[in-house]
């Protein structure tokens, strides 16, 4: 009797002796701890209410009963199927024309005797400092089907070929969408690839030449093969991008009635009458649904390219394919990509913030051009306030993503087995969340308790929380990079030099990581203030950023202040997409 | 009083392959101003067992004592700031976003001095990183980056970073591995110079037995996570209780055969082909039992036919005799090294560089039973 009484208190004791040793294991490893509740708060939050209120009666706040009547009403309507159609066909298309683009880009930047490469470089990045919305805007300008400038010039000089008020390009239609979405979509692949074809281990082919193959069978058997799981990650990476374009299917899908995911969200949440937040939240989820799988294939593509070890780094000078009497026409291509994205919609943009507002866009020299729309903005409220919103959600978004994404990637980086899976899986769910569904998410998530009691619906702080959660996924890959890149040594050696781990982060990690996130910090800004989807959807009269601000003017027509706010953001973006590239080209050698 | 205690330390690490005993109960003792070294091929265990001591790893049994206080056991580990200890890793880890002078000060805004126990102010940290710096007559680098420094250089600093607060155990973790072969040996003895001179007490862990028979005091001769010897340079090169050992600490010719008879540690053992080997037996092992016999190439000599040696045709004989043939014959400059054929195998030699040895000579090898250690 006794001796069971002993041995029970006896496991008792060990028992809670195990508990205290986990607490206390749990909570030295505070770091790790915090980190998962943030990433569990904006990323597996909102995912749950969305679901939630997809399978519910009510609105946000007031969720009301359980019901499969949304999913029911979703599944019978047709525009859902059309809407789901169109959005593969365009990302389809337009995937594969980038890619095709990006590909010839690539390889004849880093491996031909191109004239000018340094400055084609520069024109492939350019692009990123053009906000989405500007650009296919500028081109609605010029391709409209009625008054656009192309349109009427085309009818103007051939009468006889091109007749009738319109056309004769039929702009609003899948078409158009998927012009836009093809040209725009060559700059992230080709910035995917460029590392790749130049650390091209150029042996590989020199082999390929020793054993018999001529340049073209060397390119097509050796070359487009070692590469192709590249390739094909960057292709996959540009798939989920295009299934995710907004700016485009709202500007020139939905003027010709052709409704694609994202617009669909957003025509049941915004635009419809009365809207319907129930029926929204389920094509949130359908799509995401869809995202995920995408992603999913995405990193197992991934995680098969990097078993490919042709990029050799040792910073070889590889010998160029000479073009000939082709150098000059391939910067032609090069150059007339540049005209195409950056130089003719700038044109247009500039151009219309120089004339009087409400004045109809047509090319007429008799209507002056001047700066008094810039007149009017510096000398109103609006812009200053527009401006300080836009300021304080790019620098808050920027800081709080990298210095999550640090503690994040350190955890991951430095943490142990278990946990580092369950913290990279979270990480890179983002990817999943189209722009438009997170802002989505962000309403249910701040209308209904507990958090409808912070006062932040409708403030810049909605905008912060949307956009880190957007943009974690990318800085906590840029960080795991940064991070693996500094020896664990360099760290043991502080904490055995009697630092704690605080102290060690603060005084050697950090300071090792600054390049790289000082590089992560400006292209979370950058991509901050380009940002559409989630300011048009959260906007309110207090937190009008300048991608919302210019889409509210141009919906009533105040064009030319529009097209102002627009050129000024540019005037913003250029130097730091420049400064961007120095930045990474730094941080790559 | 011990600087240094191990006892009973165990370390596994989860790995593919399945569960892996790093560390499999070691334990050993280090006396206060003394050079004791880790030797072992990699994988050992040496490295994960200086790692313990630093408090860089978890033990999961165990116990350390450092300077008689408790920093490791089942109850508590002491993070490795709060340890007495200082460290130079394998590759210097030299903070690169710092100058030589930070890099060493480092320490003292952390650690106070040993002596009184008492932090260091601002105002005296720059004179004892000079202090430490000259130490490894680097003082005139003291304002230089870190990045603009030779590999022997950074090795330089990783030391005076580590004595700069004049710790009671200095562990080195393979210090000399990526510098090139001259600086090795030049780096060899300053290191043990400093060391001896400051009265620190040092842990050096390498696989490179000339690094660890030429400087240490005891060696901890390890393999699959134990210690299989431990001992001075002499008793583990020149009497190892393994082959094992002896050939991790040296090239070694082994013989298989069976204990003849044995008179304490003396005894004969039985070839394969019949001739009796007098040696030193080591172990427990009984007449009968099969056992290796282990000689060093450099501790044989050779004899060529016709030729004459007092010693081996006098009165008293040589100890050991094989007849055999030359078979392969390589000229190293300082040395000859020669694989002789005997009955029961191949003996490897090495010679003096002027011997006039050829291949396929009819030799005698010689062997004396105080180099022959069968176990």
């Amino acid at each position: 009797m006794t001796s069971t009484a002993q041995f029970s208190n006896s496991s008792a004791r060990q028992h809670l002796h195990k508990v205290g040793r986990n607490v206390h294991r749990a909570l030295r490893n505070w770091p790790f701890v915090l980190a998962v509740a943030i990433l569990l708060l904006l990323v597996i939050v909102p995912l749950a209410l969305l679901f939630v209120s997809s399978l519910s009666t009510g609105t946000p706040g007031n969720l009301g009963e359980w019901t499969f009547d949304n999913y029911e009403r979703v599944f019978q309507t047709p525009e859902t199927y059309r809407a789901l159609r169109n959005t593969v066909v365009v990302a389809t298309i337009g995937t594969a024309i980038s890619l095709a683009l990006a590909v010839l880009f690539a390889w004849l930047i880093e491996r031909t005797d191109m004239p000018f490469r340094n400055l084609s470089w520069s024109i492939l990045l350019l692009p990123i400092a053009v906000p989405s919305i500007l650009f296919v805007l500028s081109w609605t300008v010029l391709l409209s089907p009625r008054a656009g400038l192309l349109n009427v010039m085309l009818r103007d000089a051939l009468p006889f070929l091109f007749a009738g008020k319109s056309g004769p390009f039929q702009f609003y239609s899948v078409g158009g969408v998927i012009f836009l979405d093809s040209i725009r979509g060559v700059t992230t692949i080709f910035l995917m690839l460029v590392a790749a074809f130049r650390l091209f281990d150029p042996a590989l082919e020199e082999a390929s030449r020793v054993g018999g193959a001529n340049t073209f069978q060397t390119f097509y058997r050796v070359t487009l093969p070692a590469l192709a799981p590249a390739i094909l990650a960057a292709g996959m990476y540009s798939f989920i991008s295009s299934m995710d374009n907004f700016e485009g299917a709202l500007a020139v899908g939905l003027p010709g009635g052709v409704y694609m995911l994202s617009t669909l969200v957003y025509f049941t949440v915004s635009l419809r009458v009365p809207v319907d937040y129930g029926l929204g939240a389920v094509y949130s989820v359908l799509f995401m649904g869809i995202m995920i799988l995408l992603v999913l294939a995405y990193r197992r593509i991934i995680r098969h390219s990097e078993q490919y070890a042709t990029v050799s780094g040792k910073g070889y000078r590889p010998s160029r394919v000479s073009l000939g009497r082709w150098r000059y026409p391939a910067f032609a291509l090069v150059a007339a990509f540049g005209i195409l994205t950056v130089l003719l919609p700038m044109a247009v943009m500039a151009w219309l913030s120089l004339r009087p507002l409400y004045a109809p866009i047509v090319l007429n020299a008799d209507v002056p051009l001047s700066l008094v729309n810039y007149a009017n903005l510096f000398n109103g409220k609006e812009l200053w306030r527009v401006t300080g919103n836009t300021v304080s959600m790019t620098i808050a978004t920027a800081t709080l993503t990298m210095a999550l994404a640090f503690l994040i990637s350190w955890c991951i980086v430095r943490g142990s087995a278990r946990g580092r899976g369950f913290l990279d899986g979270l990480t890179f769910l983002p990817y999943a969340f189209p722009g438009i569904t997170i802002a989505i998410a962000m309403i249910f998530v701040f209308l209904n308790p507990p958090l409808n009691l912070l006062p932040v619906y409708g403030t810049v702080v909605v905008l912060v929380v949307a956009l880190t959660t957007q943009y974690i996924a990318f800085g906590t890959r840029l960080m795991n990079g940064a991070i693996i890149q500094v020896k664990a040594e360099l760290e043991d050696a502080g904490t055995v030099g009697g630092a704690r781990p605080l102290a060690v982060m603060w005084r050697i990690t950090l300071p090792l990581l600054i390049p790289a996130v000082i590089a992560g910090w400006i292209w979370v800004a950058a991509n901050s203030m380009r940002s559409f989807s989630v300011p048009v959807i959260l906007a309110s009269r207090n937190n009008e950023v300048f991608a919302s601000q210019i889409w509210s003017l141009w919906q009533i027509g105040r064009f030319s202040e529009a097209a102002a706010y627009g050129t000024m953001l540019v005037l913003v973006l250029f130097p730091m997409t420049l400064l961007l590239r120095r930045l990474m080209s730094r941080a790559e050698t | 009083m011990s600087t240094l205690v191990v006892k009973n330390l165990k370390k596994a690490f989860v790995t593919e392959g399945g569960l892996v005993n790093a560390v499999d109960d070691v334990s050993f003792d280090i006396k206060e101003g003394e050079f004791f070294t880790l030797l072992g091929p990699s994988g050992c265990g040496k490295s994960t067992t200086l790692r313990c001591v630093a408090g860089l790893e978890h033990a999961d049994d165990g116990e350390i004592v450092i300077d008689g206080q408790m920093v490791a056991s089942r109850r508590k580990a002491v993070p490795p700031n709060d340890r007495p200890i200082a460290m130079v890793f394998q590759s210097y880890a030299i903070w690169p976003h710092m100058t030589v002078m930070g890099n060493v000060t480092f320490s003292l805004s952390y650690r106070g001095d040993p002596g009184t126990g008492r932090g260091i102010p601002r105002s005296e940290r720059r004179a004892r990183g000079m202090e430490a710096l000259k130490l490894v007559q680097l003082d005139h680098l003291a304002d230089r980056k870190a990045p603009y420094l030779s590999g022997g250089q950074q090795q330089r600093v990783a030391l005076a970073r580590a004595l700069v607060v004049r710790p009671k155990l200095l562990l080195l973790d393979e210090p000399l591995s990526n510098l090139d072969a001259k600086l090795r040996e030049e780096m060899r003895f300053e290191i043990k110079d400093l060391t001896k001179k400051l009265g620190i007490a040092t842990i050096y862990v390498t696989h490179d037995q000339g690094e660890a028979l030429s400087m240490s005091d005891r060696i901890a001769v390890m393999s699959d996570g134990k210690i299989m010897q431990l001992g001075t340079p002499r008793e583990i090169y020149l009497a190892p209780t393994s082959g094992r050992v002896a050939r991790i600490v040296g090239s070694v010719n082994l013989l298989h055969g069976a204990i003849a008879n044995r008179n304490g540690r003396l005894g004969e053992v039985k070839t394969g082909s019949g001739h009796l080997l007098r040696c030193l037996v080591v172990g427990t092992k009984e007449v009968g039992e099969s056992v290796d016999v282990m000689f060093r190439p450099e501790l044989v000599r050779i004899l060529r036919a016709g030729d004459v040696d007092s010693n081996v045709d006098g009165a008293e004989g040589p100890d050991n005799i094989l007849p055999g043939v030359v078979r392969a014959v390589v000229f190293a400059g300082d040395h000859i090294a020669c694989q002789c054929e005997t009955a029961d195998g191949i003996v490897a030699a090495k010679l003096m560089p002027n011997s006039p040895i050829e291949q396929g000579d009819d030799i005698r090898v010689l062997i004396s039973a105080g180099s022959c250690i069968a176990s």
